[in-house]
């Protein structure tokens, strides 16, 4: 059902207007902030005001829209995220990546490998890297503008010298093409070479903070590291419990009060889609018995 | 200045989800720099206006962005148009402009009149919106290269002069100031942002 009384994606074309413009500033100077006139959108920050706006100015009637919170489609942010566009945008909704021409995210970037096709647009709380060791913006402004970026590297240094490694694991600071340092959101940093020479666009929004920002396809993003200390990925001894997959990010799950856990895919698509092909991982069961037991249900 | 409902050309068909699909080309034209993009709603603009470029107009220019129409441009007609349609304000010097609406490329020199941003805010750069002339087939092709291009994509364009080309070469050491811009032909559009690097082809 899609409803009446809004505009067409919930936004009025002024802020469409200003928001589109924001983006193609943002296009074209890649990582760099642009500030817009952020709205009041109808959940709190925090709940993806950013991505929302975003997603509002750039969907359309042919899109197919996927939203992901933390890599799953069923969790609360994402099913209402998806169910607030289909109603205001009367946009088909997925829950395939490979289906999806706008993704909508919180945290993740799907394991499936992203095409030209389509339009990545990233939740993002706070877009400022330097933030938490400049709190002024006109500093961090110009500390920009003079790619003086000394301090990042001194975190990450205090990481080693405080842990031995660098202790950072998600919105890890990343070097986009070269000039501007950038936050790539709160994705876990095993997520941050996939943002590197995407097929893909990606496009950041900030509600709280109001900035946008931007990665066009194919641009380097390089994560920061010490020759002596290169950038590394998580991993894991286990694979998924449910597929068995031993390349994509895992969810420790708690599963008892006696210490008992197990991983699964945090990507809840790829997770099903390798178990559609066979996968089964060490507790899970078969696609066809998982089908009989639900459908028994 | 007086405009005749007889010369006032309506705009997008349907405002909404037109200007939608424009953005998307305008979108992909400038993150996919140096290939063509086919403008997928074309209103009937005034002459000597084209249609793709009204439709870049229409889908991003409003009462917040002044507009620099180039003498060519500066008819009753397309003013009367922009003012009716988008409430934008005629601005009369480059500099003051948001979008720069060129028509007369010949004259497209000296491209510091345009506003470049600063080095803290390169975001309130203007975006030229270029009206090619016909296209010659045996124009120069330049090979592009930077962010958007998988490893580099030539482009043959006629009719710029070759001080576009080379100012835009002067503000590379500039960046992250610069001007960016949107060539188009009556229906398609192409983007050139600041950060893509042309280089005449040595073949062409």
């Amino acid at each position: 059902m899609t409803d009446t009384g809004y505009n067409y994606a919930y936004l009025d074309e002024q802020t469409k207007r200003m928001i589109r413009r924001a983006i193609l500033k943002a296009v074209a100077v890649p990582g760099y902030q642009v500030p817009f006139a952020g709205r009041e959108m109808p959940l709190p920050y925090g709940w993806g005001t950013g991505g929302i706006q975003v997603t509002a100015a750039i969907i359309g009637q042919d899109d197919t829209l996927k939203v992901i919170d933390q890599g799953a489609d069923d969790t609360t942010n994402a099913v209402s995220i998806r169910r607030f566009f289909a109603r205001t945008a009367a946009v088909k909704t997925t829950e395939k990546t490979v289906e999806a021409t706008v993704i909508q995210t919180r945290h993740r970037i799907p394991e499936t490998p992203l095409t030209e096709n389509q339009i990545m647009v990233y939740q993002v709380p706070i877009p400022e890297p330097l933030r938490w060791m400049e709190p002024r913006e006109t500093e961090t402004r110009k500390m920009h503008a003079l790619q003086e970026y000394g301090v990042m590297h001194v975190k990450l240094y205090e990481d080693i010298a405080r842990f031995g490694h660098i202790a950072t694991t998600y919105d890890y600071p990343v070097m986009v093409n070269d000039r501007y340092l950038m936050a790539p959101s709160p994705i876990p940093k095993f997520d941050n070479p996939k943002l590197n020479n995407s097929p893909a666009l990606q496009l950041f929004g900030a509600g709280r903070e109001k900035r946008i920002y931007a990665v066009p396809p194919y641009t380097p993003v390089k994560s920061l590291d010490f020759t002596d200390h290169p950038f590394e990925v998580q991993r894991w001894d286990d694979c998924c419990a449910l597929c068995g997959a031993t390349d994509s990010f895992l969810d420790e799950v708690i599963t008892d009060d006696k210490g008992g856990r197990m991983y699964v895919c945090s990507d809840s698509d790829y997770c099903g889609d390798r178990r559609a092909a066979g996968h089964v991982g060490p507790q899970g069961v078969d696609a066809d018995a998982y089908q009989r037991a639900t459908a028994a249900e | 200045m007086t405009l005749s409902a007889a010369t006032l050309t309506p705009g997008f068909a349907d405002a909404v989800h037109d200007a939608q699909a424009v953005f998307r080309c305008a979108l992909t034209a400038l993150s996919r720099p140096g290939q063509w993009a086919a403008v997928p709603h074309l209103p009937p603009a005034p002459a000597p206006l084209s249609p793709a470029a009204a439709a870049m107009i229409l889908t991003l220019a409003d009462m917040d962005t002044p507009l620099w129409l180039d003498p060519v441009l500066s008819t009753p007609d397309v003013s009367g148009w922009v003012r009716f349609h988008t409430g934008a304000p005629l601005v009369s010097l480059p500099e003051q402009a948001a979008f720069a609406v060129i028509a007369d490329c010949a004259a497209l020199t000296a491209l510091d009149r345009f506003s470049l941003g600063t080095a803290e805010a390169p975001d309130l750069a203007a975006t030229l919106i270029v009206q090619l002339p016909p296209q010659e087939a045996d124009a120069d092709a330049r090979i592009l290269t930077g962010p958007g291009i998988n490893g580099s994509v030539s482009l043959s364009v006629s009719g710029l002069p070759d001080a576009f080309w080379a100012d835009r070469d002067a503000f590379a050491p500039l960046f992250p100031q610069g001007v960016d811009v949107l060539l188009t032909t009556p229906g398609a559009v192409c983007g050139l942002p600041r950060t893509t690097r042309a280089t005449l082809s040595a073949a062409g």
